[in-house]
């Protein structure tokens, strides 16, 4: 058969190579490949100028720094905190901790525009935690803060438990032989070990939060210029016709989203050379 | 500094792990834990190291109460079956953690750790490998690096647990031999734990033979392979026959012979059992004899060298299937209930 | 799911005991924080997650049903919302069982054979997750909408993709795909080919094979990869608000209306609707922690074979 017979690496007895490769690559390519190009192609019949003009403007500039700035800032928060929240839950007992184990999941089962109506309600001037706040959260960037640190919670979490989990406790018994306390054998020798995992969390949280818009757009307030995502300016485009207009900012934010897996995959690329620890 | 342990006791769940144990170790001396797992050895290391509490008895070093000091006080080295280097940082920093991490008070300078450093590679003849990382070194490279840095801190005590035990054969007898020419250049009080009694022989001043959590026997190596106290200590220091009843054994006993204290005599004697001979095996150097006594009541080994061997089957006409006496120049008896 | 690490030597303590034959004994005095430390963490942990997670997940079912069951049963049995949970199940059951096709498929290639292009592939599998969810559906506009490719060609046969139910379902599909196969390819991966090599040898054929050897292998973690296939389709949002024209009882999926009901301000309707998805979010997370205790335990014995 064709593909078995060109991309095949290594010989092998097993059957169904080129029926499933086949259907696998046929798949993608109707589902993401082509509409996918189709976005590219479009943006092609920008002339340059008219590129920089629809991606550049002030409205659009601004709707950057709102998205990246707080994607950027959720994710920060989600690193140190989700740094915590794995170490006790790898290190300590504490009651319903199975539960609360489960329970960090909960952003990536639950649908975005439930938590959106959700974190809206508690943040407004008149929520359970918006009462208590002399500073107004829901409506504007600061809920966009908000709603990000959400639903980037357990990538930072699910990517260093696993690392936690398998540090050898003999490096920290070693430590103590030697003298250190806890605070140095956490940062000079534990830590040291965690920290690519924590990266990877932190770049994973920030891509994340760079292209959500179900759980943002309820709390935002989506005022131009001030509390506007990028995602929302997209739709606020299209629902203009202006399809061109619209494209092109995505395309703008496709590229970062690529650039940033890249960064993901070095840093993990990194993090195994590293690692050849004993 | 000496150490001294009194009436240990520790349990893991149901299971007692340290038996009221009491040990003395004087100060300077390479002494080995020796038994089988689940006797206990490791535990007491651990314990004697303060990363494990018993749950009674006390520890003292030197004659003072140690039992509640925490690890970090104890200034002991550590050397971990498994190297536990850690692996992000060079050889070098590895060596010099035990002094970085010392508070301000107490640290050296910079220059002053660095000398030690190389000094202490030097002395564990790794000073080339400074920049190295823990991974691109072999097994026995890690495990001297592993001493270089238990060593750096100055330690009053030095605790091997199990540490050639991930090493290739070869590597560990290498090391064996190191290891002891190291004590007796630093002569710092060292206890090491294993489960071969090869190793503990080799190296040892004193072996203490430990089994289900208790002290069997302790003494210097050889004292302890000629004049075993217990049966068991027999049985795990080499290689040994058992016997019920005849070579003069009365009822209720059980002789233990060596394989290398028997006769092989072509007619009966006074005190010989009859055998047959079943194989022989040359192993190197040696060569070892498999007989069955009749009623196939089991084998019985004798060992000799090779060259005595070929003299003795020249002299005897030694034959697989012959009928052969054999005699034990010494037995070792204990009641049924030792 | 994290990572399965695979059950090996944990030296130190574990080992210890577990060479001298005995449990393991999680208390270990030389490498613990203080007393103090350990509460702080574990308080700043908790204060973190009650903050952000379990005061809003609380807030859904408070706010759903404070103004009493018979608001909340009205809402959810309205026409609109029942038509709204319609399109939702509909959607899902044509994109989940499409994207197993897939998974499988796409596992099957990259866990059983090396081949040029697998990286690659594994990237593409992975992009959805890069990908804006708005961007997702605006693809699917520049493609099948009015000024896209295919446009006009379905409005000369009078076809609808976009603001339509194909549309939605499209979008659901492209933003799902990753799931069942990112279950599966690890989890493949680590098991190797032995076994199918071994049946091969033994004369079966392919669909043999995947059936009985294959498949009950992985049979938990293809059950979790559907878990969380169904429960992003039901709740996805930001792509099915591009392509689906917003028409009330005709184009709306659950998240769709409940944001409708939330700008009308019918907030306890609103929050009807999003309680029963909020609680397949919790009926998800259950099953997963059940799966994955299964999965632990398959991997275990596996290993002490």
């Amino acid at each position: 058969m064709f593909l078995r017979r060109t991309l095949l690496r290594r010989h092998s007895v097993l059957p169904g190579f080129d029926l499933a490769l086949g259907f696998a690559l046929l798949y993608i390519g109707l589902i993401v490949l082509i509409p996918l190009s189709a976005a590219f192609l479009k943006t092609f019949t920008l002339s340059w100028p008219q590129f920089i003009a629809a991606t550049t403007s002030p409205r659009v500039l601004a709707s950057y720094r709102l998205t990246f700035g707080a994607s950027f800032a959720a994710a920060l928060l989600n690193a140190f905190f989700g740094l915590i929240i794995a170490w006790v839950l790898v290190r300590y007992r504490f009651p319903a901790k199975r539960v609360v184990d489960a329970l960090v999941d909960l952003p990536f089962a639950l649908p975005t525009a439930v938590a959106g109506i959700a974190l809206t309600a508690i943040y407004a001037g008149n929520g359970w935690i918006g009462k208590w706040l002399p500073f107004k959260v829901s409506y504007s960037p600061l809920g966009v803060f908000v709603a990000l640190v959400f639903i980037g919670l357990p990538f930072v979490v699910r990517t260093v438990q696993p690392v936690l989990e398998d540090v050898n406790r003999e490096l920290e018994e070693a430590a103590a032989t030697l003298g250190a306390n806890r605070w140095q054998t956490f940062t000079k020798v534990v830590f040291p070990i965690v920290m690519p995992a924590l990266l990877t969390g932190f770049a994973l949280a920030f891509a994340r939060a760079l292209g959500e818009y179900g759980s943002v757009i309820f709390i935002a307030g989506n005022m131009p210029m001030i509390s506007e995502i990028t995602p929302l300016l997209i739709i606020t485009k299209l629902e203009q016709y202006d399809y061109a207009g619209a494209t092109a900012i995505a395309v703008v934010m496709l590229v970062s989203a690529f650039v940033l897996l890249l960064v993901i995959n070095a840093l993990q690329a990194w993090a195994r050379k590293r690692q050849g620890g004993v | 500094m000496s150490i001294e342990v009194r009436a240990l006791n520790k349990r893991f769940g149901q299971t007692v792990v340290c038996d009221n144990l009491s040990l003395d170790i004087p100060a300077g001396e390479l002494v080995a834990l020796l038994g089988p797992s689940g006797s206990g050895k490791t535990t007491l290391l651990r314990i004697i190291a303060g990363l494990e509490v018993a749950d009674s008895g006390s520890v003292h070093f030197h004659g003072k109460d140690a039992t509640h000091t925490d690890v970090r006080e104890r200034n002991v080295g550590f050397v971990f079956q498994h190297y536990a280097l850690f692996g992000h940082m060079s050889i070098f920093e590895n060596v010099a953690f035990g002094l970085r991490v010392r508070p301000k008070a107490t640290r050296p300078a910079e220059n002053a750790i660095r000398k030690k450093v190389t000094e202490l590679l030097e002395l564990v003849q790794l000073g080339p490998l400074a920049g190295r990382h823990p991974h691109q070194l072999s097994g026995g490279q890690r495990q001297r690096v592993a001493l270089a840095r238990a060593l750096a801190v100055e330690p009053e005590v030095l605790l091997l647990d199990e540490p050639f035990g991930a090493l290739d054969a070869k590597v560990r007898k290498e090391l064996r031999r190191w290891l002891r020419r190291l004590h007796d250049e630093v002569h710092v009080t060292s206890v090491f734990v294993t489960h071969d009694q090869e190793e503990a022989m080799e190296v040892a001043d004193r072996v203490v033979v430990m089994n289900q959590g208790r002290i069997e026997q302790e003494g210097a190596p050889d004292q302890v392979y000629d004049h075993p106290a217990t049966p068991f200590v027999l049985q795990f220091l080499g290689d040994v026959n058992l016997f019920h009843g005849r070579v003069g054994l009365a009822a209720g006993e059980a002789g233990y012979v060596r394989p290398h204290e028997l006769d092989i005599l072509p007619e009966s004697a006074d005190g010989t059992l009859p055998a047959t001979l079943a194989q022989t095996l040359t192993i190197g150097p040696h060569t070892r004899l498999e007989f069955r006594r009749p009623g196939d009541e089991g084998t019985i080994d004798v060992e000799m060298l090779r060259a005595d061997y070929v003299a003795l089957r020249d002299r005897l006409g030694l034959q697989v299937g012959g009928s052969y006496h054999l005699k034990p120049r010494r037995v070792t008896r204990f009641t049924a209930s030792d | 799911m994290s990572a399965q690490s695979l059950p090996g030597a944990k030296p130190g303590l574990a080992a210890a005991a577990a060479s001298e034959g005995v449990p393991s004994v999680p208390r270990r005095k030389s490498t613990d924080e203080p007393a103090w430390v350990r509460r702080l963490l574990i308080g700043s942990a908790l204060a973190f997650l009650t903050l952000f997670l379990f005061v809003p997940l609380g807030t859904v079912f408070y706010e759903a049903f404070r103004k009493g069951a018979a608001v909340y049963l009205a809402a959810i049995v309205e026409p609109d919302a029942l038509s709204a949970v319609k399109l939702t199940l509909l959607a899902t059951v044509i994109s989940v069982p499409l994207n197993l096709v897939f998974g499988i498929a796409a596992a099957w290639c990259i866990a059983k054979f090396d081949f040029h292009g697998k990286n690659l592939l594994l990237t593409l599998i992975d992009l959805p997750f890069s990908v804006s969810p708005v961007i997702a559906g605006l693809i699917y506009v520049l493609v099948f909408g009015l000024q896209g490719w295919l446009g006009p060609w379905l409005h000369e046969h009078d076809l609808k993709v976009i603001f339509a139910v194909p549309g939605i379902v499209l979008a659901t599909v492209f933003v799902t795909f990753p799931f069942v196969a990112r279950e599966l390819i690890p989890l493949m991966q680590a098991q190797g080919i032995e076994q199918e090599e071994a049946a091969r040898v033994l004369g079966a054929g392919g669909w043999q094979i995947f059936w009985r050897v294959t498949l009950p292998n992985v049979k938990w973690a293809l059950l979790y990869g559907v878990i969380l296939c169904n429960a992003r389709a039901m709740g996805e949002f930001g792509a099915v608000s591009v392509v689906s024209g917003h028409v009330r009882g005709q184009t709306n999926t659950m998240p769709l209306h409940i944001e409708i009901l939330y700008n009308e301000y019918q907030f306890a309707a609103a929050f009807a609707v999003a309680s029963l998805l909020a609680g397949l979010a919790l009926v998800t997370l259950v099953l997963k922690y059940v799966v994955e205790q299964r999965v632990k335990a398959s991997m275990k014995v596996q290993h002490e074979h």
